[in-house]
């Protein structure tokens, strides 16, 4: 499994090309996940003149069957790519590798998607936030997303972070799509 | 009013020195009253947010992702 954990050795080196490697990372899906949310922009603005509430009532439809989906009820499915980025761009620890790594990486479109998080986000975006929050919410998609990899850079123990990083992950990733679904529900509701 | 009292003068023991001093930080706020000026943090911070709220659902959606393949 090509996980871009393994963009950085194992022990922490003495330069300074470990952090530049997790920076890049995080640039590069901050980068894709913005491509990602200009598309998302275009999309709602073609939605934008389907009355509100008809959107709201689409969104909580849409939302009801990821959420589904994400437990495979009924044999629904969320839509993903099964498919990983070359191990050739992970092989060589480089900044320029991560970044290559981190851009389809960061769009969420090219490689496995273990959670319902962002068809929820997107589907949220897309039916009720305003072009701004749009790109805010994609920059900070793909930061988040990113973010793991610079903490690791930073850390000594790399395989002990890795193990406590994926503990948690395991038992909080299946309350996010509803922790952003509050969330999304928030925004519309002040704004 | 013993805040002004105390916010400048306490060093000097002056009040003179501690209303100047007052007057210099209430300055910027127009001797607004604490509730006007609590009531435009909360509305400042209330117009936030749907904001915050976006971003947020963004950080959470791609942090569930993180460490993924």
């Amino acid at each position: 499994m090509n996980s871009s954990a393994t963009l950085l050795p194992p022990v922490r080196r003495r330069t300074f090309t470990d952090v530049q490697i997790g920076l890049a990372f995080v640039a590069g899906c901050t980068l894709g996940a913005c491509l990602v949310g200009c598309g998302l922009v275009v999309v709602g603005a073609l939605l934008s003149p389907v009355p509100h509430a008809w959107r709201l009532g689409l969104g909580a439809l849409l939302a009801a069957v990821i959420l589904l989906a994400e437990r495979e009820v009924r044999g629904l499915r969320l839509p993903q790519t099964a498919r990983q980025i070359p191990a050739t761009v992970v092989a060589q620890r480089r900044p320029g590798n991560a970044w290559r790594f981190a851009v389809p990486y960061g769009t969420g479109l090219r490689t496995y998607l273990p959670s319902a998080s962002p068809h929820v986000l997107a589907v949220g975006l897309v039916l009720t936030a305003p072009s701004a929050a749009i790109l805010g919410a994609a920059a900070a998609f793909g930061v988040g997303r990113g973010l793991s990899l610079l903490m690791r850079s930073f850390t000594r123990q790399r395989d002990a972070y890795g193990e406590i990083f994926q503990r948690i992950t395991q038992v909080l990733r299946p309350v996010t799509p509803v922790v952003v679904l509050a969330l999304v529900v928030m925004a519309d509701i002040r704004a | 009013m013993p805040l002004k009292e105390t916010a400048g003068g306490a060093s000097t023991g002056d009040p003179a020195a501690a209303q100047v001093a007052v007057s210099r930080l209430a300055v910027p706020f127009l001797g607004a009253s604490p509730w006007i000026l609590g009531a435009v943090v909360a509305a400042i911070g209330l117009a936030a947010v749907p904001a915050l709220a976006w971003l947020g659902a963004g950080l959470v959606a791609g942090l569930s992702l993180s460490g993924s393949i």
